[in-house]
């Protein structure tokens, strides 16, 4: 499983607004043209909604997906 | 893509032929890269180039006729100015170097062939044969080795120089017989022992052996050196022409071949018509080479190695590259288009693994500019759009492409954008204005002026059609998706009673002659320049005017824009690249959206090869342009300067604004339909969907960004609508802001924002997307 400790730092303070839990890593699945990542995530205990962050959605996300485009 | 269609795109691309120089060379010695190396005082390097090429270097680069300097780039009579010195550049080259043998030994054929005379001819032959792997019998009727060689003064050939060539021989599987004695019985017992015998008759005691062996010099096959019967081959004789070398080298090779095709079985004709001297069908502009004369040969024995490299840096290494020198995407993947072909086809043809070139496939603006430059029109945005379309259809597109233009364009045409109707006092049709998706989404009040200025002016009544024309379906390789835009176009035509269409935008000009030929369609610059000036049209100063590059091929277009920029009081000058050959803006063929870095080196490079300001009379070249910082106006701008936006007074072209971005864009086409159907043709206004009523406030660094990531103001008021309908969304205790996502297909959206206190208005932060699917968060 792919962690990513410090920007998962930067969502403390987040809660789930339907559960009223706080957000705390938990992991999520990816998938994208065919392949599946395992990740950690802020993630709601009880109901499970995560967030992408968006250091993740432009940094390394955006790079594995261009990889599996092959570009 | 089949082969056939590689080839085909291949042949077209001449890149690859030869230089002059090399075609017309007998042995086609690779003088582009021997000049360059001599150029950099590379000897030895130029050497290994000759020796490659040339038997008996040491003796050939000394004496050599040096045919190819007849041909040269540069002693073209029409353009040029002296040919490069090539004969003297090879002697400078093979005084100041030596040839060492071969360290790669052949495996052995097994068989022998035998050589009759000991001239250049004849040991060019043994050398070849030797060198494919066959023992050669070599049969010298004289003393001495050598034959018309030795007639050469010193100072020209020295001795040593056949003797050093001889001693590489040696210890090649050639045995050499001197004092031989050779007449038809011993060539008649040569033929039985040997593949077959070659007589190089370039040998003073050979003069008349032919006689003996029963034919005429005159009828040497001059392909094969077939001289009569089989096995017998024959060149090089004595004329009374003065001698030349590498002729008499050519007619040893030539029986070496076949005499090599003879042992293996195979035709003795088939396919040699690139052997000696042909014509290459390479094409090398003189446009940018400065005039040189030949460096003087200063003193009798030859060019010093200082004077040597001077003119070997006169080669202008010649090459077409026609094309690439005008693109900046050509030139990005460093190569040219018969490179790009074959990768481009591999690419096509993989099943696993990497697909390489995707990025060039998607990135080409299709303009045009390449095939106008080309000596064989080798377009490669058609080459690219047919990529494309199969890359659909093998559903290898990466989604990340052209998504974003084509959900634009579904908009364009949904009920939202679209528009058609006659002319709202009479009912009439006889014309439609049909202003284009982009100066809609750029500058709606343009549409609005323009629209009453033509219903003011032009007869039998004047309707619009809002609808796009099909291009960024065509260039997204959907042709399907094209189909269906231009007959949902074409209704709308045919419901308004087929009226004449003035086009604001040449793209849809372009696109419409091809796909919908029947329509009567003339540009608004045609229409407009018949017609009265608007009140207070006009403006002043100097500009480049910027022809779009959709049209290259209509100068009728090109001609009016400029006439009425002169109306409007400006003056206009050409940019470097103009008419025919203007430049792309980086739109095109969406290349901006595909690869929008590739987007900003091609308007990097039209902005500082020209002065600015610019004057563009395309929506989207006005935008593109101005999105580098460029200073440009659009020709309605000096049509309508009283609808400036936030006009500069002070400044010298108060009418210069940079461009909306794509979400904008969006926003003002729908804006601009309302509008339109409300004011014109007095229409109760659509009814509006729930995520309209979402308004947005965005700081203008947040809205930069979010357009930057091709987020949509309907994507976020969408993700909002869904947070604030569901409850589902992340909250931060101290901030009080949400955060939300909503993942309406391919794409899913992120935002954070806060609601105001006033009824249905967030305030928005960031937003960003991925394209990831979330597992069971869908
Ligand atoms: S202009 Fe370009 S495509 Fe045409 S022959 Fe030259 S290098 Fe090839
Ligand atoms: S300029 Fe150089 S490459 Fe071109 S024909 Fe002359 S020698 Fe050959
Ligand atoms: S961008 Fe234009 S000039 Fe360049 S390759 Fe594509 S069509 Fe040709
Ligand atoms: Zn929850």
């Amino acid at each position: 499983m792919q962690r990513f400790p410090e920007i998962i730092a930067r969502y403390e303070g987040w809660t789930c607004q339907q559960c009223g839990k706080p957000l705390m890593p938990g992991k999520a699945q990816l998938t994208y043209m065919g392949s599946v990542f395992d990740v950690e995530l802020p993630k709601c205990a009880k109901c499970g909604m995560v967030i992408v962050p968006e250091e993740l959605a432009l940094g390394k996300m955006l790079e594995v997906e261009q990889v599996l485009e092959d570009k | 893509m089949e082969q056939q269609d590689l080839r085909q795109w291949e042949w077209l691309c001449i890149q690859e032929e030869p230089p002059l120089c090399q075609a017309t060379c007998p042995i086609h010695v690779d003088v582009r890269l021997f000049a360059r190396h001599m150029a950099a005082g590379k000897v030895d390097d130029a050497r290994k180039v000759l020796a490659k090429t040339m038997p008996l270097s040491g003796v050939l680069g000394r004496i050599c006729d040096h045919p190819c300097e007849q041909a040269c780039r540069r002693g073209d009579p029409r353009d040029g100015d002296e040919a490069i010195r090539i004969g003297s550049l090879e002697r400078s080259c093979v005084t100041q170097s030596d040839a060492r043998p071969r360290s790669i030994p052949v495996p052995p054929k097994g068989k022998s062939a035998a050589v009759v005379g000991g001239g250049l001819s004849g040991l060019t032959a043994a050398w070849d044969l030797a060198r494919k792997g066959y023992a050669v019998h070599v049969l010298v009727p004289e003393s001495e080795i050598g034959g018309v060689l030795l007639a050469y003064p010193d100072k020209v050939l020295p001795k040593e120089a056949l003797v050093r060539e001889l001693e590489l021989m040696a210890s090649m599987r050639i045995t050499i017989e001197t004092n031989a004695s050779v007449d038809a019985e011993r060539v008649e017992s040569l033929l039985g022992e040997h593949l077959g015998v070659y007589i190089g008759l370039d040998s003073p005691a050979l003069i008349d052996i032919h006689l003996d062996l029963g034919f005429e010099p005159d009828a040497i096959d001059p392909l094969t050196r077939g001289a009569g019967r089989p096995g017998l081959f024959a060149g090089a004789p004595i004329v009374s022409a003065p001698f030349s070398p590498i002729r008499a080298a050519l007619h040893g090779r030539q029986a070496a071949v076949s005499l090599d095709r003879l042992a293996q079985g195979a035709s003795l004709t088939a396919s040699r018509d690139k052997e000696g001297p042909f014509e290459t069908r390479l094409y090398t502009s003189m446009h940018d080479v400065e005039h040189a004369r030949a460096v003087k040969l200063t003193g009798p024995d030859g060019y010093s190695p200082e004077e040597a490299r001077q003119e070997a840096a006169r080669c202008i290494q010649c090459e077409c590259m026609e094309c690439v020198k005008v693109c900046p995407y050509l030139a990005h993947f460093k190569g040219y288009p018969k490179k790009y072909a074959r990768e481009i086809y591999n690419n096509l043809s993989v099943i696993h693994g990497l697909r390489q070139a995707n990025t060039m496939i998607e990135s080409c603006s299709n303009c045009g500019l390449c095939a106008e430059v080309c000596p064989n029109d080798f377009h490669m945005g058609t080459l690219c759009l047919q990529a494309r379309s199969e890359m659909v259809q093998q559903d290898k597109m990466p989604p990340s492409a052209f998504d974003f233009a084509l959900r634009d364009l579904d908009f364009n045409v949904s009920h939202k954008a679209v528009l058609a109707r006659p002319d709202p006092d009479t009912g009439a049709c006889e014309w439609a204005f049909v202003p284009g998706c982009q100066l809609s989404g750029a500058t709606p009040e343009h549409v609005r002026a323009a629209y009453d200025h033509l219903r003011a002016n032009l007869d039998g009544g004047v309707g619009m059609i809002l609808h796009c024309c099909g291009a960024p379906a065509a260039w997204a390789g959907r042709p399907d998706l094209l189909a269906n835009v231009t007959e949902s176009f074409r209704s709308l035509w045919k419901e308004l009673g087929e009226p004449r269409l003035i086009l604001a935008c040449t793209t849809c000009l372009q696109t419409f002659r091809e796909h919908l030929p029947e329509m009567v369609c003339t540009s608004l610059w045609e229409t407009l320049e018949s017609l009265a000036l608007p009140q207070g049209a006009g403006g002043q100063g100097a500009y480049t005017l910027h022809d779009p590059c959709t049209s290259r091929h209509e100068p009728a277009v090109q001609v009016s824009a400029r006439a009425m920029a002169k109306r409007l009081g400006v003056i206009v000058r050409d940019p470097d690249l103009t008419g025919i050959y203007t430049e792309c803006c980086g739109f095109g063929g969406l290349m901006e959206a595909a690869n929008p870095g590739m987007a900003t080196k091609v308007v990097a490079q039209r902005t500082t090869d020209n002065p600015a300001p610019f004057l563009a009379y395309c929506a989207m070249c006005r935008d593109s342009l101005s999105r580098q910082g460029a200073k440009v106006i659009h020709l309605l701008d000096l049509l309508y300067p009283h609808l400036a936006r936030e006009p500069e007074p002070a400044s010298p072209y108060p009418l210069i604004r940079s461009g909306s971005g794509p979400a904008d864009k969006h926003e003002n086409r729908a804006r601009l339909r309302n509008q339109l159907a409300r004011e014109i043709w007095k229409e109760a206004p659509e009814p509006m969907d729930d995520f309209e009523r979402i308004q947005l406030v965005l700081e203008p660094e947040v809205r930069d960004a979010v357009d930057a990531r091709r987020i949509l103001a309907e994507d976020i008021q969408r993700a909002i609508l869904h947070a604030e309908t569901t409850g589902r969304r992340m909250r931060h205790e101290e901030s009080g802001h949400f955060i939300a996502c909503h993942q309406p297909a391919a794409v899913t959206y992120w935002v954070e924002y806060a609601p105001q206190p006033e009824g249905l208005v967030f305030r928005v932060y960031r937003a960003w997307s991925h394209r990831m699917v979330i597992k069971g968060v869908a």
